[in-house]
């Protein structure tokens, strides 16, 4: 867990570059910093590392105050990507990402088993490249390498400055795709910095809108779309967002976590206490052998006239991934005239529900909200 | 004349291999102690901006000054011989080296300065993995300047009794032989090329494999 506590920065010119901000970012999730170039991103990030020293404020890291932990071992301890990569030149792909095991007196062994091990996760051939150069690398492969260097230590941590914001629009996508998929093995607790909004939506659990050095708005990408706080945020949220907002929005981000499961012998009553016990009127039914039977609805049963609750399962039609878009999730729920859809993970378990009313509630969020309509006019000088 | 010379080379051989040994030490020499001063020197001023500009002028200076002169300036310091003569060649060497090894070190880019520093890498660190391997290759073109610099210079330093192979040319001055002018001056020129050959293929060598693809 990374805590800012009422963390300012002023440089010697007496630039201030950062006022004031408490955010906390939870442990595995991704905080994505957003903001104008030059409104204190970088600074920020760079202060939970100590390359900067915040002027007043503390940064509290799992509970401990940064400042008490010496340079070396805080730095060994958070992984560190950037724009510009900065790959050792004069070192191989696999003396690279050695570097901080290399620094921590790993045993040779162990560095050479971990840095196949992170080739092998960021998608590259470890035997074709552990002796390549940085030279003979697309920035691709080397944004990869980036990612995979700072990894290597194992970090709880990972601080990543416009990471991909020096890559082609295209092999951008597929980097942030299989990010996704790597952070979703790996669980870092990130700080992420972009000026793309689309990228804020995609990679953050959570969005930091930034202003000369103010916090203006911390929240979920779905509250940020939805209640701007202001037109500063409105406006940096941009046009089509409506449309991009669902194209951007995983499922994983709307649906109800966890629902509770029952198994397809219970009986009513003890269903709907489940219900009431977690406070969603949704269940999960089971068989004996955990394979996914179907779901009840809380208004399917409440005036149930059978205890047993055979009758009043909905059948599953189709699963959705984690990752599928908020609006592929509405077009297969007309295709297949059906109101809830299980989410599931890569290893095919089920996450979460989504349901009918979930959908059209984003939708409806957004229609609703005056500030959101497409058609209006977007102060472009709007300040924060 | 062409006769004289081989004549000459082939009754004195013994003598010549001397004078050009006598030469390589005296170039070696103080290429040796202008790297041990300059190396350093040029590593620490990447540090200190304000006085490096000082010093790189100070050094600069010393350049400009001819090196007759300077070679002449020695005499009343240091008088004459071995010793005067290292001391200017070594004045002489000190600015590509230091110059070269500067500007290799400060071009590092603050990208990967900061990248090695985010690594938890000490000052130490950063300068023996990072700073000094990618700057290798540019110390090194500076030795190799400095060492054809000082290879012609000891030739001059005939003048305050160095030896070498500056004094066979300043004899066949003297006497108006030609054959010791030719001789002299070929033999000099000849080894500024194979110390710069040498000194390439170290470059070659010991730039790390991953600059050299480039
Ligand atoms: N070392 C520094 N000295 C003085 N001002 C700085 C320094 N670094 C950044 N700034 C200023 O602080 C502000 C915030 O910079 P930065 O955090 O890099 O912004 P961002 O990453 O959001 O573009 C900018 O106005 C920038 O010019
Ligand atoms: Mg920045």
């Amino acid at each position: 867990m990374i805590k800012f506590n009422n963390v300012s920065k002023t440089y010697s010119n007496s630039k201030v570059a950062v006022k004031n901000l408490n955010i906390q970012v939870k442990e595995g999730e991704t905080c994505v910093l957003i903001g104008p170039s030059g409104c204190g991103k970088s600074t920020t990030l760079r202060m939970v590392n100590r390359l900067i020293e915040p002027t007043s404020g503390d940064i509290y890291i799992n509970g401990k105050n940064a400042h008490d932990i010496t340079n070396t071992d805080l730095r060994r301890n958070i992984g560190y990507v950037i724009q510009e990569i900065a790959l050792f030149p004069n070192m191989t792909v696999g003396q690279n990402i050695a570097l901080v095991p290399e620094l921590k007196r790993w045993p040779k062994k162990r560095q050479k088993k971990r840095v196949m091990e992170l080739l092998d996760l960021i998608g590259l051939q470890p035997h074709e490249y552990i002796n390549k150069y940085p030279c003979e690398l697309s920035g691709g492969e080397k944004q990869r390498v980036g990612v995979a260097r700072a990894l290597s230590a194992d970090p709880p941590i990972m601080l990543m400055d416009e990471p991909f914001g020096a890559i082609d629009p295209i092999t951008r996508a597929r980097l942030q795709d299989e990010f996704l998929v790597i952070q979703e093995k790996i669980k870092k607790t990130i700080i992420f910095v972009t000026h793309d909004i689309d990228e804020a939506i995609k990679m953050g659990d959570k969005i930091a809108i930034m202003c000369e050095g103010k916090l203006i708005q911390y929240d979920t990408p779905k509250v940020i779309l939805s209640n701007p706080r202001n037109s500063f945020v409105e406006n940096f949220i941009g046009e089509n967002r409506t449309i991009k907002w669902l194209n951007l929005l995983s499922v994983e981000k709307i649906m109800i976590s966890n629902p509770p499961k029952v198994s397809i012998n219970e009986k009513v009553n003890s269903v709907l206490a489940k219900m009431y016990n977690s406070g969603i009127p949704y269940c999960v039914v089971v068989d004996n052998s955990e394979n996914l039977k179907g779901f009840i609805s809380q208004k399917n049963i409440i005036k149930a006239k059978q205890t047993n609750i055979q009758n009043y399962i909905c059948p599953v039609k189709e699963k959705l991934k984690k990752t599928t878009p908020v609006a592929e999730a509405i077009f297969r729920m007309f295709s297949n005239n059906t109101n809830i859809f299980p989410v599931v993970d890569e290893h095919d378990k089920i996450k979460g529900l989504v349901t009918t009313e979930i959908l059209s509630s984003c939708v409806n969020n957004l229609n609703n909200n005056p500030g959101i309509k497409e058609e209006q006019s977007i102060n472009v000088s709007a300040h924060c | 004349m062409y006769q004289l010379i081989v004549e000459y080379c082939t009754s004195n051989w013994e003598q010549l291999v001397d004078l050009t040994l006598e030469h390589v030490i005296i170039t070696g020499t103080s290429v040796l102690l202008a790297i041990i001063v300059a190396v350093p020197l040029g590593i620490v001023l990447t540090n200190l901006k304000k006085v490096a500009t000082l010093i790189m002028g100070l050094v600069g200076i010393l350049q400009t000054i001819p090196s007759m002169a300077l070679l002449a300036m020695m005499i009343p310091l240091f008088g004459i011989g071995f010793k005067p003569t290292v001391i200017a060649l070594f004045l002489y060497a000190l600015l590509p080296i230091v110059r070269n090894t500067y500007t290799g070190v400060k071009e590092v880019t603050p990208e990967l300065l900061e990248a090695a520093k985010a690594m938890g890498m000490n000052r130490l660190q950063v300068l023996v993995k990072v700073q000094i391997p990618i700057a290798l290759p540019v110390i090194i073109a500076g030795i190799r300047t400095a060492t054809v610099i000082c290879v012609g210079t000891a030739a001059l330093a005939a003048l305050i009794g160095a030896g070498g192979l500056g004094s066979l040319i300043y004899r066949g001055l003297q006497q108006l032989v030609t054959e010791y002018i030719v001789v002299g001056a070929v033999l000099s020129a000849l080894l500024a090329l194979i110390f710069d050959f040498i000194l390439g293929v170290i470059e070659i060598v010991l730039t790390p494999k991953g600059l050299r693809l480039r």
